[in-house]
């Protein structure tokens, strides 16, 4: 079926299967393999994206769903080859280490990023209860989204 | 810069922009998707197998059998039992029968319901405990895969002195999932003639061999290459060997590209795990508390095939009796065959099991001698100079000591308890607790893996000054490249940014063992001191001839190179040398110290050991039997911290992964051996709601040996988490847990029975 949305801040358009998920169509219709695929069954959270300035799990969307949505993923984050700033924050706090679930954990932080409102460390520690990560304990991802929050002045 | 700085690391851009490219980020054009077809019972003879009319599915390129096997049918990892493709029995729910080779995976998973099979099922033998000498047979005669055994001094002779107190138990441990993010995968094609292979992996050269017995060909036909690796714990150490060769057989017989990515219930299902264990131990001391004997048995599950087995079996034999000074030992640790999943490495390799049996059992001890846990382990802890349950001599790099006061002190372990006394003594329903672990780590492969121990390194330096390294060892998130590419750039006193830290590739590196057992940055960093080292002499030699002038030292730092009076930039200085023709290119292959073991377990078991404490608070809620962990505190000795902040990295993240292990991790199994828990809504691990306040604490007793005084000891964090825990339970509210995990249920129960 035809869809349209946006995606990155741009329109777009692409005929995919129905029972596409979001997931499967930006990684394989769009070729944006940056979210990536941990469980494709919603447990994980390492396909993060933002629809509608909400973090989602792309795996779990299916692709009908999408039409006339605004979605964001990790390569739309970065302005003129500049990293945002929760990943920079990130890098220097070392929140990664195999980096499988690091997209994802930044799209979750993004979508408090973006929002007009200021985040305890409780806040970001439950916003991201759905991000798993194996690698490193989460102290570390916790302090660099703590940092880009704060770098927000609120 | 250099050596002991928390500088950033070299991946973690291309990881944290999305840019990193995992296998399943590689597409190709022509590539087919190659799906497996799985035994569906735990045991059963396979009587007939047909895969024709499977064949003729549109978008089917090919399915292939044992029939289909150029080489042996058989997947090496150290005993050759492990059946590549199952031909006339199967062993295990889950175990290979056939590959499908398709368009796309839905078309592959479509076909396989069309593959005809025939099995006659047979009752599997799933209760570990009933497996040496049953009826079922499933290894050689009565199901044992292998044995060791530790003895030390006359044990018989020790313990008829009837002055000594004795403590006895019985521990059982699970299964542990590695959960690692990216699940297994890999892409095969073909290049140059030459069949390659790019996979998430831990051990390019195991693929390597692996590859060569199955497609029966050459092995510099056949070229691995690591690709970005998401997380492995020990699960991508010998299990890549299968997923390869399943999709190899493919590429290998279709020449077109093949990618094989598991998915999340397939890779939970069929992959390694933690084997489960049992350990039961007698310890003996006298009225001051001083261990004087010990016994134990340890059995491990292993699964269906040997696999890593004999190797994990050997790291929890030697590690039972932990770091204390016991003069009269005999340990015996033996695995057994059963119709489940084999499983294989993870993080502690066979030791957490037995950690959590020892360290539980001394709180007992202490109990009975009503003495503190923490003043009996330190009347009992190794001094340097004292002997390990093998008889080794720790003298180097021997930080136990240290860390027991650091951990002592920083943790204010001694203040706490008494708060936590008033605490509990106001409180009804709420208990806490301060729970420890004193544990070590012998690092890297020791005896038992020592005719894989190597390490090497190939340094090149272009004209600009810039550098490539290439070392036998993979990143899979640990922080290799960036440790390396720091020993690296500490030799020549430059900053990291001129370093780069190449792919592991076996056409461009020798063999030097899996990256495993904690020694990535030991192995890595031999090689890269011996390989700069080499240069550093030739541009030394270089320098005289050209000055007409000895010098005692060259010196590299920030940037310039000093010597005699001479100051020169570091690119000025290779720029010179590139122009007048010396060598900046060095490949080093050296052997790391000697360890032996011999029959009677006595030796030099691993070159070095690392020394850990951890201190754990929990808060037990006593009407549910729900824990909360507060505050941990894990404290480590690792030679040199080359990157303190990726040491704490590792630290916290090991730790995690054990107090999800003693705390929840729970794989269940039906009784017919089928893996229930598939996914990560059943199977749970800690996520960042469940995660304590860690105090990663770090200790630096310099390793003479290592590269730059560093040593190993990535999997020790995890190894002493779990008793910890149940330790700090059971100061809690006196319950003594010897299963794990400690789940609402199981604490509730004991919680009952205490009442
Ligand atoms: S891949 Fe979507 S939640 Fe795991
Ligand atoms: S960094 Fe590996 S899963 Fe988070």
């Amino acid at each position: 079926m035809k869809i349209e949305f946006r995606l990155n801040g741009k329109d777009v358009s692409c005929d995919v299967p129905e029972n596409y998920t979001l997931l499967r169509m930006i990684r394989e219709v769009f070729g944006l393999t940056g979210t990536k695929k941990g469980c494709d069954q919603g447990e994980c959270g390492a396909c993060t994206v933002l629809m509608d300035k909400k973090a989602v799990t792309s795996c779990t969307v299916l692709a009908p769903v999408v039409n006339g949505k605004d979605i964001i993923t990790i390569e739309g984050i970065e302005k003129d080859g500049k990293m945002h700033i929760i990943q920079e924050k990130m890098v220097e706090a070392g929140a990664v280490q195999c980096g499988f679930c690091t997209p994802g954990m930044v799209m979750s932080a993004y979508a408090l990023f973006i929002q007009d409102k200021h985040f305890t460390r409780e806040d970001i520690k439950k916003a991201i209860a759905g991000n798993l990560c194996r690698c490193t304990g989460y102290e570390f991802i916790i302090d660099g989204i703590e940092k880009a929050l704060e770098s927000r002045g609120k | 810069m250099g050596v002991g700085k928390s500088v950033i690391r070299v991946d973690s851009v291309e990881k944290v922009t999305g840019r990193s490219k995992y296998v399943e980020d590689i597409y190709m054009s022509g590539m087919l998707h190659a799906y497996v077809f799985r035994s569906p019972v735990s045991h059963g003879v396979i009587k007939r197998l047909d895969v024709e009319k499977a064949k003729e599915c549109e978008g089917i390129h090919g399915i292939f059998t044992w029939k289909d096997v150029p080489g042996k049918n058989i997947i090496h990892v150290i005993y050759d039992d492990q059946i590549f493709l199952a031909k006339d029995r199967v062993l295990y729910q889950g175990q290979p029968i056939a590959v499908i080779a398709a368009k796309t995976p839905e078309k592959a998973r479509e076909a396989a319901k069309l593959i005809e099979i025939e099995i006659e099922k047979q009752t599997p033998l799933v209760d570990f405990e009933q497996s040496k000498g049953s009826d079922i047979k499933i290894y050689g005669d009565d199901n044992v895969f292998c044995s060791f055994k530790v003895k030390r001094g006359d044990i018989k002779e020790a313990i008829k002195n009837e002055d000594l107190i004795k403590v006895e138990d019985t521990y059982y441990t699970q299964h542990q999932e590695h959960a690692y993010l990216e699940p297994q995968g890999a892409i095969v094609y073909w290049e140059n003639d030459t069949l390659t292979i790019r996979g998430s992996m831990q051990a390019p050269f195991y693929v390597q061999q692996a590859l060569t017995e199955v497609l029966n060909m050459k092995k510099s036909r056949i070229r691995v290459i690591q690709q970005t690796t998401g997380g492995a714990f020990g699960g991508k150490e010998d299990v890549p060997n299968i997923v390869c060769a399943q999709a190899a057989i493919c590429a290998y017989h279709l020449k077109v590209p093949v990618r094989m990515v598991y998915e999340r219930d397939e890779d939970m299902m069929t992959m390694s795990k933690r084997h489960p264990g049992r350990t039961k131990i007698s310890l003996y001391c006298d009225k001051n508390g001083f261990f004087k004997a010990i016994k134990g048995e340890y059995l491990e599950n292993a699964g269906a095939f040997s696999t890593l087995t004999p190797a994990v079996l050997y790291r929890g034999t030697v590690h039972l009796t932990g770091p204390y000074n016991i003069d009269n030992v005999d340990v015996i640790g033996e695995a057994v065959a059963t119709n489940t999943v084999p499983n294989g490495a993870y993080r502690g390799f066979g030791s957490p099991q037995v950690i959590f049996a020892m360290e539980s059992i001394i709180d007992t001890m202490a109990k009975k001698l009503n003495m503190d846990p923490v003043r009996l382990r330190e009347i009992n802890l190794l001094k340097p100079g004292e002997k390990t349950c093998t008889g080794q001599i720790v003298d180097d790099s021997m930080g136990m000591q240290e860390v027991f006061k650091k951990c002592v002190k920083e943790s204010d372990y001694f203040k706490r308890k008494e708060e936590i006394e008033k605490y509990n003594e106001e409180n009804e329903f709420y208990k806490r607790g301060l729970g420890v672990s004193t544990l070590y780590y012998g690092v890297g492969l020791g005896a038992a893996g020592k005719h894989m121990s190597r390490c090497a390194a190939v340094v090149k330096i272009d004209g600009d000054g810039s550098m490539t390294v290439s070392v036998g060892i993979t990143e899979m998130g640990q922080g290799l490249r960036t440790v390396a590419a720091q020993m690296t750039a500490e030799a020549f006193g430059v900053d990291e940014d001129l370093v780069v830290v190449s792919e592991i590739d076996t056409s461009r590196i020798m063999d030097t063992g899996p990256t495993v057992a904690s020694r990535g940055t030991i192995t890595a960093g031999w090689g890269i001191v011996q390989a700069t080292g080499r240069i550093k002499k030739r541009i030394h030699k270089f320098l005289e001839k050209k000055y007409k002038e000895r010098f005692e030292d060259v010196h590299y730092r920030d940037g310039k190179v000093y010597f005699g009076k001479n100051e020169m930039d570091f690119h000025e200085l290779i720029d010179l040398c590139t122009s007048e023709k010396v060598r900046l290119h060095e490949t080093a292959l050296d052997m790391p110290p000697e360890c032996t073991f011999d029959d009677n377990g006595q030796g030099e078991a691993y070159f070095v050991y690392a020394w850990a404490m951890n201190v754990v608070e929990t808060k037990v809620n006593l009407l549910t039997g729900e824990v909360d962990i507060i505050k941990a505190h894990c404290c480590h000795d690792v030679g040199k911290a080359v990157n303190p902040r990726e040491v704490k990295g590792q630290i916290m993240g090991g730790s995690l992964q054990g107090l999800g292990y003693g705390l929840m991790e729970n794989m269940q199994l039906s009784s017919s051996g089928s893996l229930l828990t598939r996914n990560f809504s059943t199977y749970t691990i800690p996520t960042s709601c469940d995660y304590p306040e860690f105090i990663p604490l770090i200790v630096e007793s310099e390793y003479s040996k290592g590269p730059y005084g560093a040593k190993g000891f990535a999997e020790q964090p995890l190894m002493g988490m779990a008793p910890a825990l149940t330790n700090s339970i059971r100061d809690a509210c006196d319950i003594h847990l010897k299963n794990i995990p400690a789940t609402p249920e199981r604490v509730y129960k004991l919680l009952m029975e205490e009442k």
